[in-house]
């Protein structure tokens, strides 16, 4: 039976308990909205970033960079190096540990993976870029 | 309202007596007193701990403990004063005030009530058994990431961990509750005739913390628990070696973090006016304009979070858009500071120790505004950022606005609830003491952090020695003044002069109407307001 709040036979106080559980349970849908919000932020972060370019992490658009001037009067020396989740059986390292470039040229390096164990084992590389301005586009 | 208590005197003698009665009682007034025994308790506790911090600090070098001991004691006493001591003694105020305030005859759902309230004491366990565990060889010890549960540090550390972390969904879960309870008592329970903009402003104070808390409580709930599934269920929301992103914490630590440090003062700045008029004898000065400014602050609290850390290599314009808006947050909080003065302009003021803990308030919270502006610079930050400037700043809004805020309301409702007058010459003591050993303990602070010393290090270079020394000395003169407030209390429930109906001659609000200490039941037959 579902009880009407305007239900004449019930009691000031009655109708007034009723009254408070029914906002007491409305609160309750924006705590679950709030902890529903807390896990939506983890993708929405990352397509924040993607989106504004707010970001001081890699990105793709350095191989579009075809016909970029070349500062020739400078060198930059990259260094490159890798480690591995504890538990991930994997060898992962760059084959060159650094490179030396001018500022605007687009070079290739190679990442060499191995799998060290006898299963069929799936991976995922995360490239970063430090310091956080320099970033590859 | 005689007539009222004579009614209902008979159902005085229901309810249990003894321990059940605290157990399982669902009055306003019980649950109130407990939340403050509790945040009194607790208080001592995490001034004890900070206690041995100011002891190892006293000396350049390690004396007393280990770093990590050290650094479990800063973390420990962060969350007990946060969560612990300030949180629950606003609630204990709301319990206690607000159906007296509003002319309600008790709290809206008051079985949550008891719940809440009987999470906080397990959590409080949570929080302080790694240390004796440890002593026992189980573990290594409590957190000791800082109360911020930064990782990669809060991943790899140990148990102490876990229990911290239980330890904040549990109080989470308390202050929810307490949330929700009084959003429904306030829109609910009014008086006739009472309407929004007629509240009490502690009313007001308490509306905008609530809504912020339910919002952004299940956010903080939210990153602690990711931070648990990543230590053992091979999430890697924040291990960067995983994929995750360490960052992607602080933007949800400090995405509640920040609107929680207003949570912490909204209820103060709510009693805040009222102890003034009544000590100034005058109405206050800007209700609406205070009312606006509450809302402001409660709005512009979730937008400026990212100020706790501009260091951790955002983008340019992301530094300028934090910067400006959390700078925008002193304009409300001028208007404020407005009112709180011109309600004292030309007032017949007198200086009972609730008005000089609210003006002594006044003035020091002040400088933790002022400070807090230096902190939004994100140039000068830079230099700032984890040195004892921030400590000092935070000190002067936590200690000075939440502490001290709440002493006053303490000493001005203490009559109230116990129907006895305090010692006046020990406040005024009590007032004396703190006021003056907290400007030395954290003074020194200020000039350490602007010449470079770090916070949370147990040891620290020689040139800083004697401004730790000043503020290892202060620091104890202020925790040892802390049992003069204790005493006091203690012996004002015991007895001493009878309170008027009325206590303070120009007190004014419903609370006031009702004898000292009001009936175990009151307001059964709501008052009108005109
Ligand atoms: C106009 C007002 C305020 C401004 C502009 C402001 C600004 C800031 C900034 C920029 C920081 C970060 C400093 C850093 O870590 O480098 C900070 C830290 C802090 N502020 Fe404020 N603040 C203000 C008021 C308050 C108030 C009212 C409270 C508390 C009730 C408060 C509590 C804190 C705390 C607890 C921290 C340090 C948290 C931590 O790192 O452990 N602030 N403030
Ligand atoms: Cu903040």
């Amino acid at each position: 039976m579902t009880i009407d709040i305007k239900d004449d036979a019930l009691s000031m106080t009655e109708r007034r308990n009723l009254a408070n559980k029914k906002l007491g349970f409305k609160m309750v849908w924006i705590v679950i909205g709030s902890l529903v919000f807390a896990f939506a932020l983890v993708p929405l972060y990352d397509v924040l970033c993607t989106i504004t370019g707010l970001n001081g992490k890699t990105d793709t658009s350095a191989s579009a960079l075809k016909n970029n001037k070349v500062d020739s009067t400078r060198w930059v020396t990259v260094q490159f190096t890798s480690s591995v989740m504890p538990g991930l059986g994997w060898n992962f390292y760059p084959k060159q540990s650094s490179i030396k470039v001018r500022p605007g040229q687009v070079e290739t390096v190679l990442f060499e993976a191995k799998n060290i164990t006898s299963q069929v084992v799936a991976g995922q590389a995360i490239p970063s870029v430090t310091p956080a301005r320099q970033r590859l586009t | 309202m005689s007539t009222t208590v004579a009614a209902h005197h008979d159902e005085h003698a229901d309810h249990p007596t003894g321990m059940m009665r605290w157990l399982t009682t669902t009055n306003h007034k019980d649950i109130g007193t407990m939340y403050l025994t509790f945040s009194l308790i607790m208080f001592l506790v995490g001034g004890s701990m900070i206690l041995g911090i100011r002891a190892e600090l006293f000396q350049p070098g390690l004396q007393l403990m280990k770093p990590d001991f050290f650094n479990q004691l800063i973390g420990v006493h962060a969350l007990i004063m946060i969560f612990a001591a300030l949180m629950p003694a606003a609630t204990g105020f709301a319990n206690w005030m607000l159906p007296l305030q509003i002319g309600a005859p008790d709290m809206a759902l008051p079985r949550l009530n008891n719940w809440g309230f009987w999470l906080l004491p397990p959590s409080a366990i949570l929080l302080t058994l790694p240390f004796t565990l440890a002593l026992f060889g189980i573990g290594d010890g409590a957190l000791a990431t800082g109360w911020t549960f930064y990782p990669p540090l809060s991943v790899q550390g140990g148990i102490g961990v876990d229990f911290a972390i239980f330890a904040v969904h549990l109080l989470g879960i308390s202050s929810v509750l307490g949330s929700i309870n009084i959003i429904v008592t306030l829109f609910n329970m009014r008086a006739p005739g009472m309407t929004l903009m007629k509240m009490p402003m502690f009313a007001w104070g308490w509306l905008i913390t609530a809504f912020l808390l339910i919002a952004t409580i299940p956010v903080l709930a939210g990153a602690v628990t990711m931070l648990l599934t990543d230590r053992h269920f091979g999430t890697h929301f924040f291990d960067a070696a995983g994929g995750g992103d360490p960052i992607l914490f602080q933007h949800l630590f400090w995405f509640f973090g920040h609107p929680e440090v207003y949570i912490l003062l909204l209820p103060v700045w709510g009693f805040i006016p009222q102890i003034l008029q009544t000590f100034s004898r005058k109405p206050m000065y800007g209700y609406k304009a205070q009312v606006y400014s509450f809302w402001a602050i409660g709005a512009l609290s979730v937008v400026v979070w990212a100020h706790h850390f501009f260091t951790a290599g955002l983008p340019v314009p992301a530094l300028l858009y934090f910067m400006y808006s959390t700078m925008a947050i002193s304009l409300p909080l001028a208007v404020l500071f407005f009112c709180w003065i011109k309600t004292m302009w030309r007032g017949s003021m007198s200086f009972e120790t609730p008005m000089l803990f609210t003006v002594g308030w006044i003035i020091l919270f002040g400088i933790g505004g002022l400070t807090g502006l230096v902190l939004a610079d994100v140039a000068a930050d830079a230099q700032y950022h984890n040195s004892y400037f921030v400590v000092a700043h935070f000190h002067y809004t936590l200690f000075a606005g939440g502490i001290m805020g709440i002493m006053a309301g303490v000493y001005y409702w203490l009559p109230k609830m116990t129907g006895h007058m305090y010692n006046e010459k020990l406040g005024k003591l009590h007032f004396w003491l703190t006021a003056i050993s907290f400007n030395l303990t954290f003074i020194p602070q200020f000039f350490l952090g602007l010449a470079g010393m770090p916070r949370r290090i147990p040891d620290y270079a020689l040139q800083f020695a004697e401004f730790n020394m000043i503020s290892s000395i202060a620091a104890f003169v202020l925790g040892l003044s802390q049992l003069i407030f204790v005493y006091n209390i203690i012996s004002t429930v015991r007895g001493g002069k009878k309170a008027t109906d009325q206590v303070w001659e120009g007190a004014e609000g419903l609370e006031w109407t009702l004898p000292s200490p009001p009936p175990y039941h009151s307001f059964t037959e709501q008052p009108v307001v005109k």
